[in-house]
């Protein structure tokens, strides 16, 4: 499915069979409140700090499918996975953060993101909603995320009473060492 | 017009290209044979178009080159030049600035070449060759104006009329000639100005329409020209014969008299060329014909004598259709062929695409497989079938024919080279010709795009290095023009491209010195290679430079470029010499890249593919026999270290098998480096698509790439070529002394099975063919049969030996044989098996003499008289039960492996065990035939073993013999217990042969079917068939007879549907035995093919099993 699609159809977009939205809580009145240019973030939860992608970015979001290991990888590169007939590289996004090891739950995705011309899954503990904001409300990356590295945070982006931490997905895939 | 990067970049590019290969291909055939008009046009047609094509991407410098070179071929066109080495030389010169323009061009840089000394040269060479008169004047400016302007009457001025009238009084014709330019071409005035050019090489021009130097740089659509000449029509159409010129139409124009007044007369329009090929040939375009006459008031100008040429008219006329249609038939081959360019890109999407439906294809055989359990409707059933097997088929021709549209024949790859062969021959001042076979021959084009080098290298080494100089040649009686050759055939799934040359062959001996000097090898190391690998060095990179060999061998520039791009494209380079006859370099490519056979393996549950071009063979090894010399595992596999790869320690997971488990070991090779990979299981072969990790990550130490598999899931391939040079960067060259500890040491397993323990003798008894394949004595066949010895000779009898008790007495040397095991394509496997014995062959000659004290040789030499006879019996005693067991395991693997006799297994619900007791049956039945055959023949006849297995009824003829030889078949069917067909076919001449045998007449005398011929192969038949049919009753205790013999004469193909048809039979498998018959020293071979239908195969089966 093809998710970007579905949310420039509607701005009620969000109840996409794989985004796991608590979508009913989508406001349209505060997206008529905010001017500036508008951004559309998936959203996901690790440890209680939500992070979101931009939405353009997505390409769709799987069901945890079966994942080949990939030898003589970093071990956040949890192997690799059959996209229709294209083989795509899976980041434990956990693992990429040095957060600690969560079992596979039912609830467990997988993001597929464009990354330059490359494919690349993501996989998260779960995918949260997709949140509506302005650009105004993002803030620069700041030192108060802990654990998480600099190197992966694009911004920090205020939405009703939460703070999204927005993902720089250019660095996802490779280290810098391992260049 | 600045340089520009314009979006024509691209096509400007692949077109200059196009035509400088056509330029440097025609002018070599000009320099051969200068006065052929055709080749002269194509050139200038080449020159031409590279000309516009390069002012309209904005290479002025380029355009004005071109230009020049037009001039100068336009003198030659016209006559008035000769073609001279001068002229020819000038104009490769030319095409090599041309060409290093566009390659910077291609670079994306601004070209800066300074292109005005070639062009001053061209100038001169022009000026200096010309013969004066013709030479091309400033060209008119031609005009500008649409179709409809020219539509209007051609008006003349007095002047002009007064110029044809004197032009037709002194016995030239006039005409009117209409040119049309295509509508789309670019710069018209350019065409114009070039024809009118032409046309005043032979004409005096009276009038243009429009008028050139008013039309100035306008575009002309159309225009007209009124000319005067002496030429035939024909001269006129050659001139006009200019790129984009669309059609051009000729009117003749006379003198008449009309109304006591001299008038002009134009005739009808004829098209003396049209390109578009569209004008029914050779008429008249004479829909607007017009009689134009003259304007009244100037008809008095014309008072002299009135002149009628209708008559001449109308012979022109008919020359004028006839040159029509030649120049249209002419114009379909070059404009019919229409083409679209795809990018490979696009090629490559729709194939994976297509690779993808293959692939999702085969889950519904899975599903089918579900259904037939699940008991449904049969009708329903059967019919799912149908349309599965329909698509798949559909599928599979997309796919093929999706993969035939990248390929590309190698012709033009191969004609380029022409060109270099020629400059070198100038170069080394030697006299070479090339000779380029199978250019049609279509390989990928990515290998198209690559291969271009590789060639190049090689050619150039044939020509410095292995072609003698003239005189040189001249003193060993051979042709004093050499002759390199190019050739390209396929040959199974490969396609071959092959360099060769008859010059002086590799010298061994230096190649040898200069690896010592170079310290790529050690002397010991070379005495311990064989030839093949010897000569493989010379890809070792920095093997280089002949000057430091020795002055007659020793190619090595570029040799490892050349391995190491047919490498990348999945090919392998091999060497085949001769002292003193020539070197070919053959170079083996898959048919396509996309799809590759690979062997599966697996560790523990995870499943890799090895590309089976890397794979050498596949052996099991057992703990005990593995060594480790510095802390690298490694085994001694007959006489050789072979370092091993955990592959599960490469993969970072814990292998599956226990401690006292064989490990299967995929030997694989790269280069003229082998290691073993160690697995934990092998899963058989399969056609892989490759997909690139890089498109989606990047990539990864180790692996080629990934694929899926027919479930969806997917399998990693392994880079064999990156994981053995991983082997040599840990793991420095091993010690003399470590080799030795491990050669002699070690006596367990493949060591005691190996070829280091036999005396020399037997090694070389195996290089002879003759000695292959074991005899046996008709009378004593009962005790001899139990040989397993075939087994080196045809992989597949491997498993249909391991049945018999091994004689003692067996050579040691076969024992090793089985070992080769369980690659499970058959064609593949018989070349594996062909170079194995080529290994043996030279090893031993390369032991005998070599004087150096190899590790090998010592140890040969120790095996040979340290160890008493005793000794040497008891461990072939052991090594032959060890080798039983073995073999009953190869098989097993070799059977798992094996797709289509899996495939059997499976339709006919049989168990390995199953089979060899019908293979022991088969066996003992020939026996008793050829025992038989020998009593009632009162002469020796000696029978091979039979090679026994199951092949499904549609592959007999293309795994039995030769699908293009006539075959005699004779055949019986069966009756009893069970039903089937036995047929005994030989090859045509060999049943001539057979016959001549029976009749104790002189070999060859035979050749034609008589009935005598006849009766006689039919009782042969009868004997063998029925011994085989006894012994079958005997054993399944079944009543089983055969009855009388047919014999048809025909292809395999028809013989069988012959059988099938006329019986009715349904067999959907054959078993067969290939036998050879001897006959003292000729060998005659025929096979015997049983042909139960599948339920009697059953029958056969379950009473077996009782």
């Amino acid at each position: 499915m093809d998710l970007r699609e579905l949310l420039k159809n509607s701005s009620q977009a969000g109840e996409a069979e794989s985004v796991k939205a608590d979508a009913d809580e989508r406001d349209d009145a505060e997206a008529v409140e905010i001017d500036g240019t508008i951004i559309q973030l998936v959203s996901f939860m690790l440890d209680d700090v939500e992070y979101g992608i931009d939405i353009l970015a997505v390409h769709e979001i799987l069901r945890m499918p079966e994942i080949t290991r990939l030898p003589n990888t970093p071990s956040y590169i949890r192997g690799v996975i059959n996209l229709r007939g294209n083989v795509i590289p899976v980041v434990d996004v956990r693992d990429r953060f040095g957060l600690p090891v969560a079992e596979v739950t039912d609830l467990t995705r997988i993001i597929v993101v464009e990354v330059g011309d490359k494919l690349v899954g993501l996989l998260v503990d779960n995918v949260y909603q997709v949140v509506r904001m302005s650009e105004r409300n993002i803030d620069p990356p700041a030192d108060l995320i802990e654990g998480v590295s600099e190197e992966f945070i694009k911004g920090i982006g205020r939405y009703q009473k939460r703070l999204i931490i927005i993902f720089n997905l250019g660095n996802m895939l490779f280290s810098e060492e391992d260049e | 017009m600045g340089f520009s990067l314009g979006e024509y970049q691209d096509i400007f590019l692949e077109e200059a290209d196009e035509q400088l290969q056509e330029l440097n291909q025609n002018l070599l055939q000009l320099e051969k044979d200068p006065n052929d008009s055709d080749i002269i046009n194509n050139i200038f047609r080449a020159a031409h178009s590279l000309k516009s094509s390069a002012a309209f991407v904005g290479l002025n410098s380029l355009s004005d080159l071109a230009h020049k070179m037009e001039n100068l071929l336009q003198g030659i066109r016209d006559k008035t030049m000769d073609v001279n080495p001068e002229i020819v030389s000038v104009l490769f010169r030319c095409f090599d600035e041309i060409s290093s323009v566009i390659g910077t061009v291609a670079s994306g840089e601004e070209p800066t070449q300074d292109l005005s000394s070639i062009i001053s040269q061209i100038q001169q060479v022009h000026d200096k060759t010309i013969q004066g008169g013709g030479s091309p004047a400033a060209p008119k400016q031609t005009q500008a104006v649409r179709t409809q302007d020219v539509a209007v009457k051609t008006k003349l001025t007095v002047d002009e009329m007064k110029k044809i009238k004197k032009g037709l009084e002194s016995g030239l014709s006039c005409c009117e000639v209409t040119v049309f330019v295509e509508q789309d071409a670019m710069m018209k005035f350019l065409k114009a100005r070039l024809v009118v050019n032409n046309l005043e090489q032979f004409s005096t021009i009276v009038t243009t329409v429009p008028d050139l130097d008013e039309a100035g740089d306008r575009d002309v659509e159309v225009f007209r020209v009124v000319l005067l000449t002496e030429q035939p029509v024909d001269e006129i159409r050659k001139a006009c014969d200019v790129d984009q010129v669309a059609r051009v139409d000729l009117r003749k124009i006379s003198l008449t008299r009309k109304d006591e007044k001299i008038v002009i007369r134009f005739h009808d329009t004829e098209t003396i060329a049209d390109v578009e090929g569209m004008q029914p040939q050779g008429t008249a375009q004479d829909n607007n014909e017009y009689e134009q006459e003259d304007e009244p008031e100037r008809n008095g100008l014309f008072a002299d004598e009135p002149q009628d040429n209708e008559e001449d008219h109308d012979i022109e006329h008919i020359d004028i259709s006839s040159l029509s249609v030649d120049r249209k038939k002419d114009d379909k081959k070059a404009y019919i062929i229409k083409t679209v360019k795809v990018s490979v890109e696009k090629l490559d999407l729709l194939l994976n695409n297509v690779g993808e439906l293959v692939i999702a294809n085969s889950g519904f055989y899975k599903l089918y497989e579900e259904m037939r359990k699940l008991n449904y409707d049969k009708a329903v059933i059967n019919e799912f079938k149908n349309r599965m097997e329909q698509m798949s088929r559909i599928a599979k021709d997309l796919q093929s024919s999706i993969m035939k549209t990248r390929m590309v024949p190698i012709g033009q790859v191969f004609s380029r080279f022409n060109r270099l062969v020629r400059d070198l021959a100038i170069e080394f001042d030697k006299k070479l010709q090339l000779k380029i076979i199978g250019e049609e021959t279509e390989l990928d084009k990515k290998v198209i795009d690559a291969i271009g080098e590789p060639l190049m290298h090689l050619i150039r080494n044939s020509i410095d290095h292995g072609v003698e100089k003239t005189e040189e040649r001249r003193k060993m009686n051979k042709t004093e023009i050499a002759t390199i050759t190019l050739n390209a055939y396929q040959g199974g799934n490969q396609i071959f491209v092959e360099v060769s040359d008859d010059g002086r062959g590799l010298n061994l001996q230096g190649i040898k010195n200069a690896a010592v000097k170079r310290g790529v090898a050690t002397r010991e190391m070379l005495a311990n290679m064989d030839n093949e690998d010897i000569y493989n060095m010379i890809f070792t990179p920095g093997f280089s430079t002949a000057e430091e060999i020795t002055d007659i061998s020793g190619r090595g520039v570029g040799m490892n470029v050349v391995k190491e791009i047919v490498t990348e494209l999945n090919g392998n380079v091999s060497i085949e010499t001769e002292p003193g006859m020539g070197t070919r370099f053959v170079m083996a490519f898959p048919l396509t890249l996309a799809i590759i056979p690979a062997i599966m393996v697996k560790v523990r549950n995870e499943m890799f593919a090895i590309p089976l071009s890397d794979v050498i063979e596949t052996i099991k090894v057992s703990n005990e026999d593995v060594t480790t010399i510095e802390g690298h595992e490694v085994i001694n596999l007959r006489g050789e270290i072979l370092s091993l790869i955990r592959l599960n320690e490469f993969v970072k997971v814990e292998s599956a098998l226990g401690d006292d488990q064989k490990i299967p070991v995929v030997v694989v090779g790269f280069g003229n480096r082998k290691i073993g990979m160690m697995v934990d299981y092998l899963e058989g072969k399969q056609e892989i698509v490759i997909k690139s990790l890089e498109q989606n990550y990047r990539t990864v130490e180790g692996l080629a790439g990934a694929s899926i598999l027919g479930d969806g899931s997917i399998c990693l391939i392994l880079d064999i070529a990156s994981m053995i040079n991983k082997v040599i960067a840990e793991q420095d060259v091993v010690s003399r002394r470590d080799r030795k500890r491990v050669l002699e040491g070690k006596k367990i397993g493949l060591a005691d099975e190996g070829v280091t323990v036999p005396s020399l003798d037997t090694t070389a008894k195996i290089s002879s063919p003759q000695e292959e394949r074991e005899v046996i004595h008709a009378p004593a066949v009962n005790e001899e049969i139990s040989r397993p010895g075939k087994s080196a000779v045809s992989p597949r009898t491997e498993t249909s030996a391991p049945k018999f008790e091994p004689k003692i007495e067996k050579k040691e040397a076969e024992k090793e044989k089985p070992e080769i095991a369980a690659v499970p394509d058959d064609s593949r496997e018989e070349i594996k098996e062909e170079k194995i014995y080529d290994i043996h062959a030279e090893e031993t000659s390369v032991i005998s003499e070599d004087i150096e004290p190899a590790a090998a040789l010592e140890t040969a030499a120790r095996a040979g008289s340290e160890v008493s006879d005793e000794d040497v019996e008891k461990r072939v005693k052991e090594a032959l039960s060890q080798f039983k067991d073995e073999l009953r395991e190869n098989v097993k693997y070799a059977m798992g492996g094996d797709q289509p006799d899996e495939h059997i297994k499976k339709a006919m619900q049989m168990t390995d065990d199953d089979l060899d007791k019908v293979r022991v049956i088969a066996n003992i039945g020939i026996t008793e035939a050829a025992e038989s055959l020998s009593k009632i023949l009162n002469k020796q006849i000696d029978l091979s073993i039979p090679d026994v297995r199951f092949i499904a009824v549609e592959n007999i003829p293309g795994t039995i013999g030769d699908v293009d030889n006539v075959y005699i078949g004779v055949y019986m069917p069966l009756v009893g217990d069970i039903t089937g067909t036995i047929l005994f076919s030989l090859m045509e001449e060999k049943g001539f042969e057979l016959i001549d045998h029976l009749y104790g007449i002189e070999s060859g005398r035979t050749n034609e079917l008589t009935e005598d011929g006849e009766s006689a192969l039919k009782e042969v038949t009868n004997i063998i068939g029925s011994s085989v049919v006894n012994v079958f009753s005997d054993k399944i205790g079944m009543a089983l007879k055969p009855t009388v013999p047919t014999i048809v004469h025909d292809y395999m193909q028809a013989t069988l549907d012959s059988i099938l048809v006329m019986y009715n039979v349904e067999n959907d498998y054959a078993l067969v035995m290939e036998t050879d018959f001897f006959y003292g020293d000729d060998r005659v071979i025929g096979n015997l093919l049983i042909l139960p239908d599948a339920e009697s195969l059953k029958t056969i089966v379950s009473k077996l099993r009782d």
